[in-house]
């Protein structure tokens, strides 16, 4: 286990600045706590396969892009991309979508021309983010960034 | 926006972030009260995986309709290749314990943003 700072005892207080005392030693006693600190961000995960030829699935692709591009636009995408298997095989696209409920998210997905058309069904879920995290590095010089 | 056509399309596709993750789909396959036995230590693993800067994002997956936990878990990690992010999922306490298995997938995430504020007066964020 590395912990760039010693483990603190976990408390109401300084669960909060976990961002500056870091690693925490979780015990019985204090996993409520830390779950219950935790971000929990509700999103709804779109498991899409294919069940048409491929020839039927990319006469969609432009079609399928700008529905992406837009909902990135609306703001309601977080992130979309093909699922492969570790040998690189192909097996569905993982799309993670921001929805107030079920029906929201599942009005989204349907509106999925590949969804409408029927090339491709789904498979909806509730995902509650709780762990995790990202660098995000901004230049200002030539407005580029990385996210890591 | 742009108009995405037949034209344009692998030029727009060829400009996407394209990040590559690994998707660890993980299943409960013992009782729960075993598998609770394990959550603190998976816990601890979860926080020193995000600590490593390892972590992208977890946490459990629920059925779209109940709301009911189904036992599954969504874990996307960061590593170099397959080899490497198996030994990440196969650290896991509730692997190496088999209280869970999971599938290895590779993500590439190529659409989709955040809106990230950050106050300097009282260090916090939101994270949309």
């Amino acid at each position: 286990m590395v912990a760039r700072n010693p483990p603190v005892a976990n408390t109401g207080d300084n669960i909060r600045n976990l961002g500056s005392a870091r690693m925490v030693a979780v015990t019985m006693e204090n996993v409520g706590r830390i779950k219950d600190a935790m971000l929990k961000k509700k999103l709804w995960v779109v498991i899409t396969k294919d069940v048409a030829s491929p020839e039927e699935v990319r006469a969609l692709s432009a079609a399928h892009i700008q529905y992406q591009i837009s909902l990135e636009e609306r703001g309601i995408m977080f992130g979309a991309g093909g699922l492969r298997k570790p040998d690189g095989t192909r097996v569905a696209g993982q799309i993670v979508i921001r929805a107030k409920d079920e029906a929201e998210a599942r009005a989204i997905a349907d509106a999925d021309p590949r969804h409408k058309a029927g090339v491709r069904t789904y498979e909806l879920f509730e995902w509650s983010m709780n762990e995790g995290g990202f660098n995000l590095r901004i230049r200002f010089s030539d407005r580029s960034y990385t996210l890591d | 926006m742009v108009t995405v056509t037949q034209d344009n399309i692998e030029s727009i596709m060829s400009n996407v972030l394209g990040k590559k993750l690994y998707v660890v789909l993980t299943r409960g396959i013992k009782p729960a009260e075993e598998i609770r036995k394990f959550r603190v230590a998976h816990i601890q693993h979860q926080m020193d995986l995000e600590e490593r800067g390892i972590l992208f994002a977890a946490g459990p997956l629920a059925d779209a309709v109940s709301g009911q936990k189904q036992r599954l878990g969504l874990i996307v990690i960061r590593a170099e290749n397959e080899a490497e992010a198996r030994k990440i999922a196969d650290s896991d306490p509730m692997h190496a314990n088999g209280m869970r298995q999971y599938e290895l997938f590779q993500w590439s995430i190529n659409e989709g943003g955040f809106n990230l504020r950050i106050r300097y007066s009282n260090q916090s964020y939101d994270f949309d």
